[in-house]
């Protein structure tokens, strides 16, 4: 696809970066100016508008040159149909996957614990990324991977460096 | 009765072997600023000699940001167990109190310690400035309103000290903002303002070579080792700005812990070792309070930390 | 005292010391979400009960360890490992995608040498002056200087220009959560104490380069067959020639020159020197066209420049006790504890610690190119373990660092937003680099700006020839930058066709 035919790209990110900068600009209001001794004649609300702003403009400018693209497209009559969004989330499902395992992992480490969902993050995010004709094959490997790093890591940082790493529910590590 | 008895003794030994037993495990400080600042070596300085009294590990870890707030959020009502401690500085736990950054003070906390006070900020300006003292600092910006620039952080306690300068000694200053107070001995030095508050420590070796001139201390009484400074409250009696170093636990953990923690932070306090690392760090004479003395000692500077509220103009 | 300073380096215990603190800290460097701060954060503490050449000289090899240790994981992964050694992943993975990975990886190497070198050689003959000149940057100056190095997003951009300034922009929007710089009021914090930090680089940096990376590794899981990188790397020596050393010459010293200069800048720091350094570098070069598909020169300046930073930063934290970056704070700290005050009296003070800090910065220099260059036949090595293994190992790493970098958990949630805007970003064909500038560089604008506004009626920008030189340089940067913009754009274009 040549890049001048890719509106989609353009218009897309254009309106859902518009609607995060009338939000981000609706919340300006809200924030409490300080008016004390030495206060800044541009106070705390300024500079907020300001990347706000800018950042709706190019936006717009993103819409505009996205329907003119979407334009000339149409008038060489080149409209392409492209797949559904199931097929295309299935064709990103390694990436969706690992994005769940990702948000699960860090939603639960602070009840669960460092070490439990590090093994269980390490194992199941190294499955996602093996092809699934060959996971008979790294199975054992994964799990072995996945027990030593969460230990291995849990000791060196929390143990020897003092990061304050969850310990979860089942209090290890102490 | 005789039930009643066995049935107390029986409370009793209980209650007192399960508090005999602190410390059993590790004991946890979370220190409000971040490594290499006072208040985190003073705290380490701490910890590594409670090491030796306690018999177990004490364990520093800093957690930081906006001025010791988030620390203080994080751990007011952490782990009530006897095993959590956080060390801060009085400025940050009454300042951030009086600027409105927090909505808690020390009654959010079991005070279990006053252990050290800072060699303090004084305010300085250049040495060729014509100004000798605060005196005639504040008599010059009556004179010139809003011609000399005073530089400060906004919201700490340097913001504070301007405000009472500003309100009750009548100066009026040209107030810039120039952050930290690294950024504020740049500004001084390059003569983009004219007078500020810096550390002592940060100040020394400029007075000493000549290119800075100390006007006062705002501690309430001079450094013990460097005792030969005015004191700004001579000038402006509200004046008085003591940092001192504070150990904490959540709100919530026993008095008898709070106490055992004290007894063996007034044992680490007494020392020769500790004097001589006071002295060499802060020049000044070990400070420390019990548990009753350090809370008095925290009233009394939030009561005056509260009575600038109405001067500081926060929102 | 001089020969004093030497001394107190040179005893078997300061020089194991350093050798542990550099090899600690190019781990922590290579390691994404471990970084040269981090390294110097955790080791402080242990520093406390050593004497103060000691301790200092231990810092400074953690801090030269872990600025150069970012280009391992830059080049081999295309991850950066500090904020330093963003640039170094421009040319260094393309060159890695080539199969010539110890060829970067020597470059790089050699040159963070050459570049440290060269920092420390200012350091030790300029200070003074330079320090002169620091002190003459106020609010008007860093204002304009933000600008000005703002200005640089659109040499970054590249052919889509709207995408890279929406790219800053959303930075620079990014960095205005939290607390308010001068007022401290808390900005789209959604009453949650823990935004009140804001956003943390480290953490923005891991969601942009290594969640996109696993990412994009997870997009091609069924496409690819062969799962280690590659098979053969040949070494040998540094991996380049001496012909092709000399010819970089001109381009280090160029590059070397700009990291000394805004390490001296408090503020600014290493992150923005790499790209300053990269992107004059590509402008000024007689083959443009070539930067980012793997060429030395892109290596060479990003590597030099950020390198030379530490010579730089070093600077102002020696001669007027003025830290440069979060790093220099922490060796500020290290020093107070030790009762060394630097400042105008450091020399006549402390000057033995001053020397030993100086031979200690060059020891560990010195040790930086030996480790490196002995350990890159293993660093190549990481490239045989299967990605699928390391980079889980990388997210856990990454993890560690978010949460590491000021205890907070929070700080992991952050870290899966930001990897998931990056996704999106770069498949909406959004450059992610720019945002890194607006980001470090928004809120030193912002800060200066306001104090301009507070100044402005007494103090006129006329009076500050800096800021109007500056100014008029953004200006010309930014003329010239779309210009060259566009005419790649037609080219592209014409090549689409």
């Amino acid at each position: 696809m040549k890049k001048r035919d890719n509106y989609k790209l353009d218009i897309v990110p254009g309106v859902v970066l518009a609607l995060f900068a009338l939000f981000y600009m609706s919340q300006i209001p809200g924030i409490k100016v300080f008016k004390g001794l030495g206060s800044t004649p541009l106070n705390n609300h300024f500079i907020p508008w300001l990347w706000g702003g800018a950042l709706l403009t190019l936006s717009l400018w993103l819409i505009v040159r996205g329907i003119l693209k979407y334009r000339r497209v149409k008038a060489e009559g080149k409209l392409s149909n492209e797949g559904s969004l199931l097929k295309s989330l299935s064709d990103e499902r390694e990436v969706i996957l690992s994005f769940i395992a990702l948000i699960i992992y860090v939603a639960f480490m602070e009840s669960v614990g460092f070490i439990i969902m590090t093994c269980v993050y390490v194992f199941a995010q190294i499955l996602i990324l093996t092809p699934t004709e060959k996971w008979a094959k790294n199975i054992i490997p994964a799990l072995i991977t996945a027990v030593i790093t969460g230990c291995l890591l849990f000791y060196i940082f929390r143990s020897v460096l003092n990061v304050l790493l969850p310990v979860g529910m089942f209090g290890f590590g102490l | 009765m005789k039930k009643l008895f066995f049935a107390l003794v029986l409370v009793t030994i209980l209650a007192t072997s399960a508090f005999a037993a602190w410390p059993e495990k590790t004991i946890n400080i979370y220190i409000t600023h971040a490594a290499g600042g006072d208040t985190d070596y003073m705290a380490r300085q701490l910890a590594a000699n409670l090491e030796k009294v306690l018999g177990v590990s004490v364990v520093c870890t800093n957690v930081t940001g906006a001025n010791g707030a988030t620390c203080m959020t994080q751990y007011k009502d952490g782990n009530k167990d006897g095993y959590t401690f956080i060390a801060t500085n009085t400025a940050a736990l009454n300042g951030n109190e009086a600027t409105g950054m927090v909505d808690f003070g020390y009654n959010a906390f079991e005070p279990v310690a006053v252990y050290g006070i800072q060699s303090g900020e004084n305010i300085v300006v250049h040495a060729s400035s014509p100004y000798k003292d605060l005196r005639e600092l504040i008599d010059a910006s009556i004179a010139n309103p809003g011609q000399i620039k005073l530089g400060i952080s906004t919201g700490g306690g340097v913001y504070i000290m301007a405000c009472v300068l500003a309100n009750l000694g009548h100066a009026q200053f040209n107030i810039i903002d120039n952050g930290d107070a690294a950024n504020r001995l740049t500004a001084l030095l390059g003569d983009a303002i004219d007078a500020t508050s810096l550390p002592y420590s940060t100040a020394a070796d400029y007075i000493e070579k000549g290119q800075l001139r100390s006007l006062c201390t705002v501690l309430s009484k001079a450094p013990t080792l460097i005792p030969n400074q005015p004191s700004a409250s001579a000038v402006v009696p509200e004046l008085k700005m003591d940092t001192e170093y504070a150990l904490l636990a959540p709100k919530g953990t026993p008095a008898e812990i709070v106490k055992a923690m004290n007894d063996a932070v007034l044992k680490v306090c007494g020392t020769p070792e500790w004097k001589e690392m006071v002295n060499k760090f802060s020049f000044q004479d070990p400070f420390y309070f019990d548990v009753e003395g350090t809370l008095n000692n925290l009233k009394e500077q939030r009561d005056l930390f509260q009575s600038f509220v109405p001067i500081l103009e926060i929102n | 005292m001089i020969l004093q300073g030497l001394m107190a380096v040179f005893q078997p215990l300061t020089v194991l010391w350093i050798a542990v603190g550099v090899v600690v800290g190019i781990i922590f460097g290579a390691i994404p979400g471990l970084t040269a701060t981090m390294a110097i954060v955790m080791f402080l503490p242990v520093t406390y009960s050593m004497s103060a050449s000691q301790g200092i000289a231990t810092l400074m090899a953690l801090y030269i360890g872990g600025i150069s240790g970012g280009l391992i994981s830059a080049i081999l992964l295309n991850i950066p490992g500090t904020p330093s050694s963003v640039a170094t992943c421009f040319d260094g993975k393309p060159m890695a995608n080539k199969g010539q990975a110890g060829k970067a990886l020597g470059t790089g190497v050699v040159f963070s040498f050459v570049g440290t070198i060269i920092g420390i050689a200012i350091l030790v003959v300029l200070a003074p002056v330079l320090c002169a000149f620091a002190l003459k940057f106020q609010a008007y100056e860093y204002c304009a200087l933000a600008l000005f190095s703002l200005s640089m997003v659109v040499a970054l951009t590249g052919t889509d220009m709207p995408k890279g300034l929406i790219s800053a922009v959303l930075g620079a929007l990014l960095a205005t959560v939290g607390l308010a710089p001068i007022d401290s009021r808390p900005r789209f914090t959604f009453n949650l104490f823990q935004l009140n930090n804001g956003f943390a680089l480290v953490v923005l940096l891991i969601g942009l380069f290594a969640i996109s990376e696993v990412m994009s590794f997870a997009e091609s899981v069924r496409r690819k067959q062969d799962f280690t990188i590659e098979q053969n790397v040949k070494m040998k020596g540094a991996g380049f020639s001496l012909a092709e050393f000399i010819a970089q010459i001109p381009n280090a010293i160029v590059s070397a020159l700009i990291g000394v200069g805004i390490g001296i800048l408090p503020g600014i720091g290493g992150g923005v020197s790499c790209m300053i350094s990269y992107t004059v570098s590509k402008n000024t070069s007689k083959h443009r066209e070539l930067y980012g598909t793997g060429i030395m020169d892109g290596v060479v300046a990003s590597e030099t420049a950020n390198n030379a930073t530490i010579g730089g930063a070093v600077i102002p934290l020696l001669s007027l006790g003025i830290p440069g970056d979060a790093a220099t704070a922490m060796l500020l700290g290290g020093l107070m504890i030790h009762n060394v005050a630097p400042g105008p009296l450091i020399y006549e003070k402390n000057g033995a610690v001053v020397y030993a800090i100086f031979f200690a910065m060059l020891l560990s220099a010195v040790f930086m190119l030996l480790f490196m260059l002995w350990g890159m036949r293993f660093f190549v090595s990481v490239l045989k373990v299967p990605k699928n293994y390391l980079l889980p190992i990388v997210m856990v790493l990454c993890g560690i660092g978010a949460i590491g970098n000021a205890n907070q958990l929070f700080d992991t949630y952050t870290m899966v937003g930001f990897g998931l805007m990056a996704y999106l970003m770069i498949k909406a064909k959004i450059p992610t680099v720019p945002m890194i500038l607006g980001f470090i560089l928004g809120p030193t604008f912002e800060e200066n700006l306001r104090r301009v506004s507070q100044l402005a009626s007494s103090d006129k920008f006329y009076n500050h020839p800096i800021f109007c030189v500056l100014i008029v340089a953004t200006v010309l940067v930014i003329i010239f930058s779309a210009r060259a913009n566009i005419k790649d754009a037609k080219r592209e274009e014409m090549a689409g066709e």
